[in-house]
């Protein structure tokens, strides 16, 4: 029996002229592409035009691609622009859909062992830190990608990824009420949510640290 | 509730915290503090638990479900649509291209590019020589009035160089992309963020039509940058069979890259973003052809005073296409 094609092979394929070669590489990765785009951009319809657009985008440019990077890690890097480029567009928070009463809307399954109040309140705490910090925390810290593949997609240094991380982490400790005793009680929530404050704007120890580090690859 | 330390940097102690500032100066002064102020040492235990539970909560969120049917159908229509092989969809769904000014052999369909296929995009159609479509000139002429309100001049535009870092998160108009967390962060992510070049650095913008190849001369001799209102040699100017005003010809390039006069911001921050040393600036782009198709030559300084020449296609500054290179040659 044949080898299956590696994603290099369909792509060269595709390139060639195969009509199958590129809807076999994108049926391939399309789930863990759309995990990326919906987690990024927190709406179901930007995340599936972003979708749209990289896949459009990627099929285009797929005769350049020289291999420098793994087929997979091209894809993501282009769902990520793409991602970004709506945001940009948008020029606003990207908004998390309230959940509808029917169980089939909303950015997640229902599911009886998930607390949906939770759930709701890390989507829109993820949704109001910074773009970089968010696409570092829902690449690695969600959909469980290395610092190291995450740097190959953003095309960033490792430590700049880890330097996201951290400082996102930090953020949402405090949009999440982490940093206090406990939990807000649900009708705090709306103050915590609503006065998500940058963590930004601290004096410096000494006046001498600066506020991070870009760090070299690790 | 338990109080923060108003003196603490948390996102900094969480990098610590994390490892992220390990072997840095940063690193050490931060160990230090939370070695020595009790302010810190008691920030630092509150943090450890709180991102504990932050990494509990996101351990938790349940996964996505995979693509649904209904968006999946959808792409998979979109991508029957297309040619095998890459390049623009089928005729059937995209303006035809209009013909050339000048008798060189179009590129192809008209070509709007991934990032236009949304709602949006409406470009003025171009119906043939001369573009008598709607618009026509003076829409072209109107068109280059971009950026800070710079006016044309002849044949050459100039315009704010900035030096853009790694990120190249300017858009068209010089929005940095950044939403209002992003304005109020001072993460140390934001030390490459964009620089203006200072005055008398300013990059000129040229649409000579000149046809590029493999080694040509002209990256070096056009690599001295004109003055703002200097107009390019005669040679480079556009003409045409029909003596259409070469002047003016000058000032609108091919309709494939139309989109990069009128908004090339996307485009140079693409370019800007692949050189290094950061921060590298734009000296100069003439739009014109590379091996007969419509390109773009633009010349680039990097911080170490590197000069590169960059040929990019019709595609630089959409999202996936980055910018689109088609070649490349480092000078000195």
């Amino acid at each position: 029996m044949a080898p299956e094609p590696s994603d290099a092979d369909l792509l060269q394929a595709h390139a060639a002229g195969d009509r199958e070669a590129f809807g076999e590489l994108f049926r391939r990765h399309r789930d863990r592409l759309w995990a990326v785009a919906l987690r990024t951009l927190g709406d179901r319809e930007e995340a599936a035009d972003a979708l749209q657009d990289a896949l459009l985008s990627a099929h285009r440019a797929a005769a350049r691609f020289r291999g420098d990077s793994a087929v997979t890690t091209w894809l993501h890097r282009i769902v990520v622009n793409a991602c970004l480029d709506r945001m940009r567009r948008r020029r606003s928070h990207p908004t998390v859909p309230l959940p509808e009463a029917e169980p089939d809307r909303g950015l997640e399954p229902a599911a009886p062992a998930v607390d949906h109040d939770t759930v709701l309140v890390v989507h829109q705490a993820l949704a109001q830190l910074p773009t970089d910090q968010r696409t570092a925390i829902v690449l690695v810290d969600l959909e469980g990608y290395s610092v190291a593949e995450a740097a190959e997609i953003f095309q960033v240094a490792e430590g700049t990824v880890k330097s996201r991380c951290s400082r996102g982490r930090a953020r949402l400790a405090m949009l999440l009420g982490h940093l206090r005793e406990e939990l807000p009680a649900a009708a705090d929530r709306a103050q915590v949510e609503a006065a998500a404050t940058p963590l930004s704007g601290n004096p410096r120890p000494g006046g001498a640290v600066s506020s991070g580090s870009e760090g070299g690859a690790t | 509730m338990r109080e923060c330390p108003q003196d603490v940097d948390w996102e900094l102690l969480a990098e610590h915290l994390d490892g992220a500032l390990t072997g840095t100066p940063e690193g050490t002064q931060v160990a230090h503090l939370v070695a020595t102020d009790p302010r810190w040492a008691g920030a630092a235990s509150q943090l450890t638990a709180a991102l504990d539970a932050v990494e509990a909560d996101l351990r938790a969120m349940p996964p996505v479900p995979p693509l649904p049917d209904d968006v999946a159908a959808r792409l998979d229509a979109a991508l029957a649509a297309l040619p095998p092989g890459g390049g623009s969809p089928e005729p059937a769904t995209r303006p035809s291209a209009p013909a050339p000014r000048d008798g060189r052999p179009p590129r192809g369909p008209a070509h709007t590019g991934a990032g236009h296929t949304g709602a949006g995009h409406t470009g003025p159609a171009h119906t043939g020589p001369g573009h008598t479509g709607p618009g026509g000139r003076q829409a072209r002429r109107r068109r280059m009035r971009w950026g800070a309100g710079i006016a044309v001049t002849g044949a050459v535009v100039a315009f704010a160089a900035v030096g853009l870092g790694p990120l190249g998160l300017l858009d068209s108009q010089g929005f940095t992309g950044a939403t209002a967390a992003d304005d109020a962060d001072t993460g140390a992510e934001h030390a490459d963020a964009p620089e203006a070049a200072a005055d008398g650095e300013r990059p000129t913008m040229t649409a000579s039509g000149t046809n590029y190849q493999p080694g040509s001369p002209l990256f070096t001799t056009r690599s001295m940058p004109l003055a703002p209102g200097q107009a390019p040699a005669p040679a480079d100017r556009t003409l045409t069979d029909s003596g259409e005003d070469a002047e003016e010809l000058a000032l609108a390039p091919d309709p494939p890259l139309d989109r990069l006069w009128a908004d090339p911001l996307p485009c140079l921050a693409e370019v800007t973003a692949i050189h290094e040393p950061a921060p590298a600036q734009v000296a100069q782009a003439d739009f014109a052809t590379f091996e007969n198709q419509p390109a773009v030559v633009i010349w680039v300084t990097t911080a170490d005073g590197a000069e590169w020449v960059l040929v990019v296609g019709p595609d630089c500054g959409i999202p996936a296409a980055g910018p689109d290179e088609l070649h490349r040659i480092q000078l000195r």
